[in-house]
Order: structure tokens, then C-alpha cells, then sequence
């Protein structure tokens, strides 16, 4: 790895990297040079269903995002991934779904728990109308506890 | 490796409900750690603040792009609390997010997907408002120290 490329690492743009993973033909590259140190253009293009003009435009385009790099060997040109740049994009999902599964998690209590004693069907949409007879009554209460007690009376 | 958030979850309630948490505003709000201040109207914005903890007070906004009922609401919401939805840039400013629910037995099956991470302007991070759990400040810290 160049100290070009160590440079231009700080300056990394997760939107560029994002960009180029959105292509299945491109995921697909990444994915096989993930688990291979180098290939070359003529390795890449054997089970892919492109071109392999096409192949090398796509190599271009993850080269500009920096998610792979190349070198020459002889008379071919080596494609490796730049797996810290992965891992980059890889860490910034994760944060994000993170974040999801937290607030899916709260949506699963939300269900959990009745919002009103009347049918839920009976009010499907609420979108254009005062709805304050649904709201919670204290966001801040342990939904869990609630949950948990609301069902066992309702057992009984 | 992809470029969206993608998650299915199989809901233990009937779809009228689940549409009902994510489309009443009010209800929306309770669960995603939100006040809003009015309904839900495809291709308008509404406003409110953060209630978390961390971030208690924040303003947020988000814009209803598609509200099927009982199948599909989606929106967009901006990558950080700076972004104003005057914003003349906005588009790439954005982030959507899918929700879609389709009935399963006596429960909901509910796929979320949030995309549009490739139009980022630059690479600041997420936006505070998707709230908070321990941990979040340090996993900031590394994703910072990585970035940057």
C-alpha cells in the first residue's frame, strides 16, 4: 500500500464507497476478492455474466471509491481489496442498524402493551385526526413492567 | 456488505395495529423516542423534538413520502440536526426510510429498509437523533477515529 493511499484514507467518502457497493456485479467482485489476495481482470471475469470490458469498468469504479487497489505483476495488473475501507462502511451500517434494532425493539413493547381498550382496528389510520384518546399515557413509564402486569390481569 | 439497512421482524400483533404504531403519529412518537407536533400527510413535513435522554429536545423533522395503509409508510429524514428541510439541497441531504407490513397468520410481517446512504454529502456521521443506547458515544469515537 502506497503512502498515497494511506493519505487519501483520510480524506475517505463513505457516499463514494456506499455508491459503489449499490451494484450487484460490483458487490460481486468485492465479495471474491475478499477472500483472495489478488486477482487479475481475466480471473474476476470467469463466472460473471458480463463483459470483461464491463468487469473493468467496474474495477475502475471501486478503484476511484478506493475499495480496491491494483498493482502490476508482469504483464497483468492486480486487483486486491482495501478491507479497512470495507470494514469503514461496514462499521457505519452497523451503527445504523444498530440504532434500528433499538428502536424496533421499543416498537415490539409498544405492541406488547394495548394502546387503548377499544379494538385497535377501530381506529387503523390516525393520520388525520385528533388522536389524543391513543396516546400513551407516560412515555417515560418501564414498558416492559407494564407489559408484563397489563397481560397477567388480563389472563386472569 | 451492502449499501441500505435492511430488517424483517416478525410482529406478534395483527396488522391494523402495527400500521396503527407507525401511521398515528402520537404512537409513532412513543416508541421512537419522539414529541411530534401534528399527523402524519404524505409529502409534508412534520416537526417535533427528540424525548431520549441523550439527546432530550433536539428538534427533528421528518417528511411522509407514502402512506398505504395497511401496507406502506415511508419517509425521509435528514442525516443531522443541522439540515433544515428548506434546505435547497436537500435530496442529498436525506436518508429514506421503508417501512412495509404484510399480514402473517394472526401476526404482521414488517420489513424495514433505509437506503440513500451513497448520497451522503460528506461523512459527519448519523444523525443524533436516531437516539441512543450505551456505548453510542464510543462507537462514535471509532467510527470518528476511522473516518477522519
Amino acid at each position: 500500500m502506497s503512502n498515497n493511499l494511506a493519505r487519501s484514507v483520510e480524506t475517505t467518502d463513505l457516499a463514494m464507497t456506499f455508491a459503489a457497493l449499490g451494484d450487484k456485479r460490483r458487490l460481486a467482485l468485492v465479495e471474491r476478492l475478499y477472500s483472495a489476495d489478488a486477482l487479475s481482470v481475466s480471473v474476476l471475469c470467469e463466472g460473471m455474466d458480463v463483459s470483461r470490458q464491463a468487469i473493468s469498468k467496474h474495477l475502475k469504479t471501486l478503484t476511484d471509491a478506493r475499495l480496491i487497489s491494483s498493482e502490476r505483476s508482469g504483464r497483468e495488473t492486480l486487483y486486491s481489496l482495501e478491507k479497512k475501507k470495507l470494514e469503514e462502511a461496514n462499521a457505519f451500517l452497523m451503527l445504523v442498524g444498530e440504532k434500528w434494532d433499538d428502536a424496533l425493539g421499543r416498537l415490539q413493547v409498544h405492541l406488547a402493551t394495548p394502546a387503548t381498550d377499544q379494538p385497535a382496528t377501530s381506529h387503523p389510520v390516525a393520520i388525520n385526526s385528533e388522536t389524543g384518546k391513543l396516546a400513551q399515557s407516560n412515555p417515560a413509564a418501564n414498558h416492559t413492567d407494564f407489559t408484563t402486569s397489563k397481560k397477567q390481569n388480563r389472563e386472569k | 456488505m451492502t449499501n441500505s439497512i435492511e430488517r424483517t421482524l416478525d410482529l406478534n400483533a395483527p396488522i391494523e395495529r402495527v400500521w396503527q404504531a407507525l401511521a398515528d403519529y402520537k404512537e409513532f412518537g412513543t416508541w421512537f423516542q419522539l414529541r411530534l407536533h401534528g399527523p402524519f400527510q404524505a409529502g409534508k413535513v412534520t416537526t417535533g423534538e427528540v424525548t431520549s435522554s441523550c439527546h432530550h429536545g433536539l428538534p427533528f423533522w421528518m417528511r411522509p413520502e407514502t402512506i398505504e395503509q395497511p401496507n406502506r409508510f415511508s419517509f425521509v429524514w435528514p442525516m443531522d440536526e443541522t439540515i433544515s428541510p428548506d434546505d435547497p439541497d436537500l435530496q442529498s441531504k436525506v436518508t429514506l426510510v421503508e417501512f412495509t407490513l404484510t399480514a402473517k397468520g394472526p401476526g404482521t410481517r414488517m420489513t424495514l429498509r433505509e437506503s440513500g446512504f451513497d448520497k451522503l454529502p460528506d461523512n459527519k456521521g448519523i444523525n443524533v437523533f436516531r437516539n441512543n443506547e450505551g456505548g453510542w458515544n464510543a462507537q462514535m469515537e471509532n467510527i470518528k477515529s476511522h473516518v477522519e
